[in-house]
């Protein structure tokens, strides 16, 4: 048994990621559409796709997503409602600009009293790993929060629809919907 | 007394569901001094005695600041080492001098005067300054000290590469680690790395300006500071119905060890000496056949290693699967696992980039956005110049390199 990725590389089942294009793997969407929905299909014997030979086309089964491209995530600030909206890129810095350290974060939290609650200039990053969204806390100085609980150092950490993040003392709530 | 490391193993998956065929499982084999443990040792854990050798090539294209750069930071690591500690100081070009014979470090202001008269000259001829380094380790060499060899190299050497490698491969059988440091763009990465990996030591380390030179020196001594304890060997066995993949060291940085590593049964590395307050980590990928629903050990691993008295001590962690017959939701997955998994692969897809194009010329590999991703801008911007039909220098290839491997260390 094998997984195809969408450019119809050949990877033992199981794979995370891509031997040949280091695609994400097995990727396919468990939260976003269908949630429990037989996720095992693409990998499951009963798919057509039984023959030895390799697709030469993309594998009709899930087309695995380079970065969540359906959902479109945002990062909503409690106090002032300001969105920002993560798509178009595979991974979101959060923190202060500083142009003297040449720190530009993609969601600059200045703006939204980042400074007097303890944004530190790279504070947390989000990225999305196949359809699962990821935060990880940067070593910041003032921690993160998911949902109240601190997050540790360095650590990524899943992150779903309606939870709530702490950057310092700056609120927001992450939605994907 | 046990317990000087923790050994744990942890599965990409922990749960998987039964296909009816082998499936690919990743294990992440993480080592880790423990520091309450090393707290509790001699008064605020002393360290353990240094023996080393700083073997250093001043051959003509050393002149001028990268020399004097380096002589200032071997000033430094002198300054900072004590009478219980040994250094010798070996140079070498197409010949070998040994400025400091090994000696406790005693008078400093004498050792300095001698590193000081270094002066550069000549070709390159790395096995004969290895060779003669070996020689100054082995006067004081002792399982109760910790034996490194620090190379420093600024260009390829002359016809001696396979002496090099056979050097480093006694260094390993003797406890002796070799620490390859590359300063400038012209030397082999190939040869410096495999010298380290060889010896239980690690790939080499890039000193991109001379300026650098002294924050590398520095870090060198403190991880050889920080040694808590020496020779570690993994052992990983593997249950019936479980195969070898591959391995890949994830931290301290990111290293492919080979199909050498692997065999039907166990999967066998050195990993040297282990430091207080930095991991070893290995991520195995393993083939396991199908299963019924229930709860498996698909492997076991094992670090033996020595303690500070030169008494071996073992760690065990098993390696435990679950097959259940429904499916497994994919945010089962442990997020750590994958993000080793992930930096893993995306290293080795640039190495592959990176040999590709030292061989042709060309670049016909095709990353995957998500590969990319995971890399600093500046990698990025290279790379991209490269898959663009651009050109790189032989600086950008080391940066691309030296940055790649330490993937696992930063964001």
């Amino acid at each position: 048994m094998s997984v195809y990725c969408s450019q119809g590389h050949e990877n033992p089942d199981g794979s995370m990621f891509c031997d040949q294009c280091g695609e994400a793997l097995e990727a396919a969407p468990v939260a976003a559409s269908a949630p429990s929905d037989d996720y095992d299909a693409p990998t499951s014997p009963a798919s057509a796709a039984q023959v030895n030979t390799p697709p030469v086309a993309p594998a009709p089964v899930a087309p695995a997503p380079v970065a969540p491209a359906a959902t479109t995530a945002k990062l909503v600030i409690k106090d002032d409602g300001a969105e920002f909206p993560l798509a178009g890129k595979s991974e979101y810095l959060i923190g202060r600009e500083d142009p003297v350290s040449n720190i530009y974060p993609d969601i600059d939290l200045t703006p939204h009293k980042g400074e007097e609650h303890g944004v530190s200039r790279m504070h947390a990053k989000i990225y999305a790993q196949g359809s699962q969204y990821l935060i990880e806390d940067l070593n910041s100085t003032n921690s993160t929060y998911l949902n109240r609980q601190k997050l540790a150092a360095k650590t990524p950490t899943p992150i779903k629809d309606g939870d709530e993040v702490r950057f310092g003392k700056v609120e927001a709530t992450f939605a994907t919907a | 007394m046990a317990g000087e490391v923790t050994l744990t193993c942890q599965m990409g998956r922990p749960r998987v569901t039964t296909t009816g065929s082998p499936q690919l499982a990743y294990a992440l084999v993480e080592a880790r001094a423990n520091s309450a443990q090393a707290a509790m040792g001699a008064a605020s854990a002393a360290r353990m005695p240094l023996n080393l050798a700083l073997v250093l090539d001043h051959s003509g294209s050393m002149r001028g600041e990268k020399l004097r750069s380096v002589k200032d930071a071997v000033k430094l690591v002198i300054d900072h080492m004590n009478a219980n500690d040994t250094v010798s100081v070996v140079v070498f070009d197409d010949n070998v001098r040994v400025v400091v014979p090994a000696q406790p470090v005693r008078d400093r202001e004498l050792l300095k005067a001698a590193v000081d008269g270094i002066k550069d000259g000549g070709g390159t001829s790395m096995s004969l300054g290895m060779n003669v380094g070996m020689t100054e380790l082995r006067k004081n060499a002792s399982p109760h000290a910790v034996n490194r060899m620090i190379l420093l190299t600024d260009g390829a050497t002359y016809g001696d590469a396979d002496r090099c490698r056979r050097i480093a491969d006694d260094a390993g059988a003797s406890g002796i680690g070799i620490y390859p440091l590359g300063i400038g763009a012209d030397w082999e990465e190939d040869l410096l790395d495999n010298i380290g990996q060889r010896s239980s030591g690690l790939p080499a380390e890039f000193i991109r300006r001379p300026e650098d030179a002294l924050g590398i020196f520095q870090q060198q001594l403190q991880s050889a500071e920080s040694v808590a304890v020496r020779n570690a060997q993994l052992t990983v066995r593997l249950y019936s119905g479980v195969t070898s993949r591959r391995a890949v060291r994830v931290l301290p940085i990111i290293s492919d060890l080979g199909p050498s590593v692997l065999s039907d049964t166990h999967v066998t590395i050195s990993l040297g000496d282990i430091e207080r307050d930095t991991p070893q980590a290995v991520l195995l990928e393993l083939m396991v056949e199908n299963k019924p629903a229930g709860v498996f050990r698909i492997a076991q691993a094992e670090l033996s290693y020595e303690l500070p008295s030169g008494e071996r001590e073992v760690s065990r962690s098993d390696a435990i699967v679950t097959f259940i017959t429904d499916p497994v939701p994919a945010d089962e997955a442990n997020p750590q696992v994958m993000n080793y998994a992930e930096k893993a692969n995306a290293h080795r897809l640039v190495t592959r980039v990176l040999d590709e194009y030292k061989s042709s010329g060309k670049v016909t590999v095709r990353l995957n956005p998500s590969v990319t991703r995971v890399l600093d801008p500046e990698t990025q911007r290279l790379l991209d110049q490269l898959q663009a039909g651009g050109k790189l220098s032989g600086e950008d290839i080391k940066t691309i390199g030296s940055k790649t491997r330490k993937l696992t260390q930063q964001f």
